[in-house]
């Protein structure tokens, strides 16, 4: 009886130790592994107020969205992004200048289409970069 | 058999003590971030808070935002202002009650440069609908005529307009609809949030880390990106500019800012007015006016409000004006002159 308890309770010792070294390793890798997830910035595509796609401005990439509403062709060049044809109306999206800095946003509002400039660095992010844009 | 139930019941403690925590933190302990964006008043518009309940306080905004936009809305049968400008008149609720009374205040302010009775004009032109067209000069005039005599009157809460006027509140909707998320977010303790309703900015408090929020002021052309950034806080950034909604008839480019003076597309030399104030509602409804009246008479106007009010000007020939009391949050890559007091 006495040694099945002595046995348990080391056993019950030696499990929070090794919970205890997890928990630490985990606390200590989260920041790392969720970081080099996405490094510096992207561009994330919303399609009526839901995520459709995330660009990296590190890759030179094409993306043709396609919806009822219409189409967007989205291009990644030179780490700035642009709409290079759409269908709407307006074209508002196609004459907006590129976007390259955090915060940076061009909207196809007939086919309600964000392209927004995102940073997962947020001390980047409060360096001088441009929150919103008056316009 | 006793060694395996303490396990277990190690176990399950950790368990119960793990969720615990993590409720807790949910609940009472770190602030939050949340982000909303959705489309009303034509816009697209996000707001971004940081508090302890953000999530709550940022749907809160977007659902007033949402109800705000049906009951502006001049063409929704069901709304308050239709009814007014159908029947002449009306019982207004608070919100309407507000934007009359700011916009006569502006209106007088302004020597009519901004005015809520140049609905009919806009119709004419086709900006209230997207179907372009430019009106012939004898109906402007006869408009232009009949808004000069124009009269809106509140009394207590009866709104009365004068014979065949038509009120529209989409020069100053967004200004009051940030005035209205303002007011949301900080009465559930929000003590940072970016408000951007289609370009309409108002940063709240400062960012997370403590610095202020910067806010970039379009370029109305393609030399520069931007005019410039402004560091701020606790203020509504604004921006006005042909270029926002126009159209193009036998080569000549008409914008939708209608001077209601003449009953055309202003033409005072602005390209881009924005405004800086802590009052969102009196920083849209001026910087229409601004651009409307040029900037002489927009610095004689700051002279006499300078406590409410800045502005950034740019002009056709490309010169940048700012007023002197946002000089140390304004910072360009291009020159610029001081209008001081």
């Amino acid at each position: 009886m006495s040694s099945h308890q002595k046995s348990a309770s080391r056993l019950l010792k030696n499990d929070i130790v090794l919970l205890a070294i997890l928990v630490v390793a985990a606390l200590i890798l989260f920041p790392i592994v969720s970081h080099s997830k996405k490094p510096g910035a992207y561009a994330l595509v919303e399609l009526d107020g839901a995520e459709y796609a995330t660009l990296s401005l590190d890759t030179d990439t094409t993306l043709t969205v396609t919806t009822d509403r219409g189409t967007n062709t989205i291009v990644v060049r030179n780490r700035e992004v642009s709409v290079e044809s759409a269908d709407c109306p307006d074209l508002i999206c196609v004459n907006h200048a590129s976007i390259s800095l955090t915060g940076e946003v061009i909207v196809c509002l007939p086919h309600k289409l964000v392209i927004t400039i995102k940073s997962d660095n947020s001390a980047k992010e409060s360096e001088g970069s441009i929150d919103a844009v008056a316009e | 058999m006793i060694r395996k139930n303490i396990k277990l019941i190690a176990l399950l403690a950790l368990i119960i003590i793990t969720a615990g925590i993590a409720l807790c933190l949910h609940y009472f302990g770190a602030e939050t971030t949340s982000e909303e964006s959705f489309y009303a008043m034509d816009t697209y518009m996000s707001v971004k808070a940081t508090g302890r309940d953000s999530e709550g306080a940022v749907e809160a905004v977007r659902d007033a935002i949402m109800t705000l936009d049906s009951d502006l809305s001049v063409t929704n049968p069901e709304s308050l202002v239709y009814r007014l400008n159908s029947d002449g008149s009306c019982v207004a609720d608070k919100d309407m009650q507000y934007l009359i009374s700011r916009s006569l205040d502006v209106t007088a302010m302004t020597d009519g440069a901004f005015n809520i009775c140049i609905y009919p004009i806009m119709k004419e032109w086709g900006f209230t609908t997207g179907e372009y067209k430019v009106p012939d000069a004898s109906t402007l005039a006869t408009l232009c005529g009949a808004l000069r005599s124009a009269k809106v009157a509140l009394q207590g809460d009866t709104v009365t307009l004068s014979e065949g006027t038509m009120i529209d509140f989409g020069g100053i909707a967004k200004g009051y609809a940030t005035k209205v998320a303002v007011d949301l977010l900080t009465d559930r303790k929000i003590k940072s949030a970016l408000i951007n309703l289609g370009g309409n900015v108002y940063a709240l408090g400062k960012k997370t880390d403590g610095s202020l929020w910067n806010v970039a002021v379009k370029s109305p052309d393609d030399s520069i990106k931007y005019l410039g950034v402004l560091s701020i806080c606790d203020k509504a950034v604004i921006t006005s500019g042909g270029y926002e909604r126009y159209f193009e008839e036998g080569g000549v480019t008409y914008h939708h800012i209608i001077d209601p003076s003449t009953g055309y597309p202003a033409d005072s030399g602005a390209k881009s007015v924005t405004v800086v104030s802590s009052d969102p509602t009196l920083a849209d409804a001026l910087s229409t006016a601004i651009f409307v009246m040029g900037r002489d008479k927009a610095t004689k106007l700051w002279r006499e409000n300078s406590s409410l009010f800045d502005f950034i000007y740019f002009d056709d020939s490309g010169n940048l004006y700012i007023t002197e009391g946002i000089k140390d949050e304004f910072s360009s890559e291009i020159s610029f002159e001081i209008i001081e007091k």
